[in-house]
């Protein structure tokens, strides 16, 4: 058996080395796939916010090594949370028939893990801006005093994160410069301006590209 | 110069001990690798013993030190639901573990400081039991908190569990969550708010649902993780079902280290043997 072996052994190399490439094509195909769709998704986000089963390609291998390799986690978690906030907006979760509130907690939650974990400072500083907007949209029916107090000084405390972690965060330093009027409204126009943008979604970044509310 | 060696002295010189050298380093490298791999499971199985069985209830998470139970007290929560708050809270004691007790309703107060031992907690299961029925409905005594009883603020409740943990210091502290989840509308934004701040201090929440609706436990699971919830059956014991549910989790860690300990002693014993002389009778 042995020296059957030791006389084919050429042959067995290169049928296991036949193996190793076509896993090594399909591979390369996998993160091939990977571009494209995270390209094309990017742009179909931009145009519908709300469309289905973005940032999800359909590979080749079991598993998708590709992406554990490219190490697409973080960047796909980003985007998830961004169609999570759009999401919000729309009022429920098309993909999982979630209501507002779930939606809501749903997007609090990935906002949250994101100022901790996106890579790049600029994406955590646009995940608290997010929170900070969540935040202070939630709704108050009834209008309590206390709790809108509450809920304005967390949003300030969330756009102020978002300043100290990218300081060129405009949108955050717009909506922080919103729930400070609102906190301590002004008497001339400025002030009936901020009330203006208050849950009305009228404020800054409300727009495509932007992120603020 | 050479230097002495444990070397019998005597000892016939063999011709071919070179050619034995690099099996001797190849069986000094094995014994190393087996000696230090024993020691480091032993370490191991140390340290994952003292921790296991020590009796934790299960429904608050593997870690925690000790728990908070944030009562939902509002005037949803009455009749048959008590039934199962008086379960809950025999089922908290007999888990023998300190625990705190808050009770909320449109407003929220502490009972029991974290720490407190279990068994205080049975000073309030009778207000849960029914003293009589009138026809089918049970009729429960008066208790202290009739008058208190309203709307529903979960955010207050767990605001107040937080607090507690906080004041007294605890570090690896949960909140149990005991509620119909049926939250006033107006509580929206401040339970989210409350959520997030519990997820940022690292305090797990656990909920034991009373009768919860299937939307509200949505919610709830978006809020705190769809592994929050404990089913309120774990309390119950019947006469067909023993499960034993408030008790501690099942030791894999100490199982699998132990089954890890064996492998390496076998692995000691078969490569580390004395040699055995063949051919040699007894």
């Amino acid at each position: 058996m042995r020296r059957r072996l030791h006389r084919h052994r050429a042959a067995i190399a290169s049928v296991a080395l036949l193996g190793i490439a076509a896993v090594l094509v399909l591979f390369a195909l996998d993160v091939r796939t990977w571009q494209s769709t995270v390209t094309r998704d990017d742009i179909r986000f931009r145009a519908l916010p709300a469309h289905q089963a973005l940032w999800r390609p359909s590979t080749i291998l079991p598993g998708d090594p590709a992406s554990l390799l490219i190490g697409t986690g973080k960047a796909m978690a980003y985007r998830h949370a961004l169609q999570y906030f759009w999401y919000t907006r729309a009022g429920n979760n098309p993909e999982s028939n979630e209501n507002a509130p779930a939606v809501r907690a749903s997007a609090q939650n990935r906002m949250q893990s994101l100022i901790g974990s996106a890579p790049t400072a600029q994406q955590r500083s646009d995940a608290a801006n997010m929170l900070g907007v969540l935040v202070v949209t939630a709704p108050t029916p009834g209008g309590d005093r206390g709790a809108v107090t509450q809920i304005l000084t967390r949003a300030a405390q969330y756009f102020q994160l978002a300043i100290s972690i990218n300081p060129s965060n405009f949108d955050a330093k717009q909506n922080l410069e919103l729930v400070l009027r609102l906190q301590r409204p002004g008497k001339g126009k400025f002030g009936r301006d901020a009330r203006a943008g208050y849950g009305s979604g009228r404020g800054r970044g409300v727009v495509v590209r932007g992120s603020g509310y | 110069m050479r230097l002495p060696t444990l070397h019998r002295r005597g000892a016939p010189a063999l011709a071919d001990l070179p050619r034995l050298h690099l099996p001797a380093q190849r069986t000094s490298a094995v014994r190393l690798l087996l000696a230090a791999a024993l020691a480091a499971t032993l370490a191991w199985l140390f340290v994952v013993a003292k921790s296991a069985g020590t009796g934790r209830a299960a429904v608050f998470p593997e870690g925690t030190s000790t728990g908070v139970v944030a009562l939902d007290m509002s005037a949803s929560i009455s009749g048959p639901v008590y039934a199962r708050v008086a379960t809950t809270l025999r089922g908290i004691v007999n888990a023998n573990q300190s625990v705190g007790l808050t009770m909320f309703s449109d407003t929220a107060y502490e009972l029991l400081p974290p720490n407190s031992p279990p068994g205080a907690m049975l000073q309030f299961v009778p207000f849960f039991v029914p003293l009589r029925y009138y026809g089918s409905s049970p009729v429960f005594q008066q208790s202290p908190w009739d008058t208190f009883m309203g709307g529903t603020r979960i955010a207050a409740g767990l605001e107040m569990a937080r607090i507690a943990l906080k004041r007294a210091s605890v570090k690896h502290g949960a909140i149990l969550l005991v509620s119909d989840l049926d939250d006033s509308d107006a509580d929206q934004a401040l339970l989210e708010d409350e959520a997030l701040r519990l997820r940022a201090d690292h305090v797990p929440v656990r909920i034991v649902p009373l009768f919860a609706s299937p939307r509200d436990r949505r919610l709830f699971a978006a809020l705190f993780g769809d592994n929050a919830f404990v089913d309120p059956s774990v309390f119950t014991h019947t006469a067909k079902r023993h499960a034993a549910s408030i008790a501690a989790p099942q030791p894999w860690t100490l199982i699998l280290v132990g089954v890890l300990l064996v492998v390496l002693l076998a692995g000691n014993e078969r490569f580390n043997g004395r040699l055995g002389a063949s051919g040699v009778p007894a």
